[in-house]
């Protein structure tokens, strides 16, 4: 019989393949005014619970009567205690669907048992829920039939999983097996504890095994279910559980202390990085500042090249060998104020009396004079001397005032001069 | 103008600043005319000394033109330096104001105060005569007697002293019988220099006048001693 495979998740494709088979005369057994509600009815499930899908199959009657039947089949989703579950369970449409209520039965894989005496669910699989039997047509429908469905396995999962279930992580089956030493202590009420090996009321998963929210396939389903009926302890694997539970304990230790540690590494690198900068930073400045001094320098070197150049042409001009023969000695130089005019002629004076004083002791003392004359010249000069000495002092004196003066002037020009 | 000058503009201010200036003139009244002039005086005696020490050191004047030059600037120097004493209270002063570099004239008008030959004079071939001499021996005599009666009379003031120091000294000087370092002659001379650094109205002080007596009766009576004996 056609089936849709699980990967097809369009609702289309579903649409299509229920057109195709409900339209062929004589293939299933349904009264043709309910088809339209049945292909719906498909439909909506399949849209609602896409672990389910469509299917035609063989179905034999308790009368041993074989009909060819429509089903629901793969796993609905269910919630326990926060963890989502997949059941698989498998929906008969019956000849008289959907007038008369559809036949649900789980499917319990190889792994998996019924548990027994469950409420709702008989040894064979049997699924009898209160929806089922207050089934009106044409209200009732498949969506809300799984959904009831799903709130009561969620309040009493209906499948466990075997104890010997080959695993595979080894690591899980261990949890399993705590899972199920741990029982003999916990309320014999629960024994769905075992059901879920990887999450447990206790504790919280210390691998890195993928959470199951997201609905697993069979596989993971085999996992979950677990038989909580083997309470033999293992000695060995009591011993493996204690020394997982060791080591683990070592090592979050281990690397608590270890986090500990290069953190405090980390920071002295810190500090070591922020004193670094700062020193590239001094250095940075140092560097500044010595460059600023090599160009301070560079320019006083170039102004102190092109003074010496103007000094040079300066000499070349006036140093040629036409140059020093027509020039007047005494006036080479030009005092460049009155008060240098004037200390000029009184120094010269004085010293050119000087001169002649000496002139005089030569003269004496070679007998050209008598003494009577040298001294009475000597006296003379002498007095002569003393005017133009004691004006230079006055002058010097003069000079270094209007010095004064003239600094007091460039830091505060008087406004009152004129210019 | 506010703003501060350019430098080429403040170079040519200051010269236009300094054009509206004088000349600088020695004196600007009648009053610091004639002190300026007294200040050329005692330069020029000073100058003048020093000139007349150095050209009789180099042996280009005799002693004969030497001691009356001398003794004619010692007495101008002292009259002067009394009457600018008030304007000039210190000649040293004066000299290193003037830069006169005057050692030799310092010495002489100022520490010795009488002229080199009068302070070394040793005996001459000339006082060999006998007639000088007796009317030396007299004049010291002479000269002894008036000068430690002054000081008995209390005639203290140095310008009355001085004088007789000087011609007992010179006296002494004429005596060929006496060294050059005379016991009275040093002590006459010391006695002069100190005089000498005094001021003429100023008087010794009875220590110094008891002093001053003390040592003219001893260097009389020293003399005395000295001059040959009859027998």
């Amino acid at each position: 019989m056609p089936s849709i495979s699980p990967g097809q998740t369009s609702s289309h494709a579903c649409v299509q393949f229920l057109n195709s088979v409900l339209s062929r005369p004589n293939a299933l057994p349904y009264e043709e005014e309910v088809k339209w509600s049945i292909r719906q009815h498909l439909v909506n499930v399949i849209q609602h619970f896409p672990g389910l899908q469509a299917r035609t199959a063989g179905f034999t009657h308790n009368d041993g009567r074989q009909a060819n039947l429509l089903q629901a089949d793969g796993t609905i989703p269910m919630y326990y205690q926060d963890v989502k579950y997949n059941i698989p369970v498998t929906i008969w449409l019956t000849e008289p669907y959907p007038r008369k209520p559809p036949l649900v039965y789980v499917s319990p894989t190889r792994d998996m048992i019924i548990k027994p005496r469950h409420r709702l669910v008989d040894a064979s699989g049997m699924v009898s829920v209160p929806y089922l039997q207050q089934w009106v047509f044409p209200r009732s429908n498949l969506v809300e039939l799984v959904q009831n469905l799903s709130l009561h396995f969620g309040h009493d999962p209906p499948l466990y999983s075997r104890p010997s279930t080959p695993v595979p992580s080894p690591q899980q089956q261990q949890q399993q097996q705590l899972q199920q030493q741990t029982q003999p202590q916990q309320q014999p009420q629960q024994p769905f504890h075992g059901m879920n090996p990887i999450y447990s009321s206790n504790s919280p998963p210390p691998t890195s095994a993928a959470p199951i929210p997201y609905p697993p396939p069979y596989y993971q389903q085999q996992q979950q279910q677990q038989q909580p009926s083997t309470r033999t302890e293992d000695p060995a694997s009591v011993f493996k559980r204690n020394a997982v539970n060791t080591l683990v304990a070592r090592v979050q230790q281990d690397v608590v202390s270890l986090r500990s540690s290069f953190e405090v590494e980390m920071d002295e690198l810190f500090s070591v990085q922020a004193s670094l900068n700062k020193r590239a930073e001094q250095l940075g400045k140092h560097l500044q500042e010595l460059q600023h001094e090599k160009e301070g320098l560079e320019q006083q070197l170039q102004l102190l090249l092109t003074n010496t150049d103007v000094l040079e042409t300066w000499l070349q001009s006036n140093d040629g060998p036409n140059a020093s023969g027509d020039m007047n000695i005494d006036e080479a130089f030009e005092p460049c104020d009155v008060l240098s005019r004037q200390m000029l002629e009184a120094s010269a004076e004085d010293l050119a009396i000087e001169d002649v004083l000496y002139s005089l002791d030569k003269a004496v003392q070679e007998g050209v004079i008598t003494a009577e004359v040298y001294l009475r010249h000597v006296r003379m000069l002498a007095r002569d001397q003393f005017f133009y000495r004691a004006t230079s002092a006055k002058v010097r004196t003069a000079q270094m005032q209007a010095q004064v003066a003239g600094m007091a002037a460039r830091a505060a020009p008087p406004p009152y001069v004129s210019s | 103008m506010a703003y501060p000058l350019h430098p080429q503009q403040q170079q040519q201010h200051q010269l236009q600043h300094h054009q509206h200036q004088q000349e600088v003139k020695l004196w600007s009244d009648k009053r610091e005319r004639e002190m300026f002039e007294n200040f050329a005086d005692l330069f020029a005696i000073i100058k003048t000394t020093e000139k007349l020490e150095k050209a009789y050191v180099r042996d280009a004047m005799s002693a004969r033109d030497y001691e009356p030059w001398c003794t004619k600037l010692i007495a101008q120097f002292r009259t002067l330096k009394n009457a600018l004493r008030d304007v000039v209270p210190d000649v040293d002063r004066f000299m290193a104001a003037y830069k006169m570099d005057c050692p030799a004239a310092h010495n002489r008008l100022l520490v010795s105060g009488i002229p080199a030959t009068v302070e070394h004079k040793s005996a001459t071939s000339s006082s060999f005569d006998a007639g000088a001499t007796a009317v030396a021996v007299a004049e010291c005599v002479q000269h002894y007697i008036t000068a430690m009666d002054s000081l008995k009379l209390n005639m203290v003031a140095v310008d009355q002293i001085h004088p007789l120091l000087l011609d007992l000294l010179s006296a002494l000087n004429r005596v060929p019988q006496l060294t050059a370092d005379f016991e009275g002659k040093v002590k006459t001379r010391d006695w002069i220099a100190k005089l000498n650094k005094m001021g003429a109205s100023d008087e010794l002080t009875e220590q110094q006048a008891r002093q001053l007596l003390f040592d003219l009766d001893s260097s009389y009576n020293a003399f005395i001693n000295s001059l040959p004996k009859h027998t």
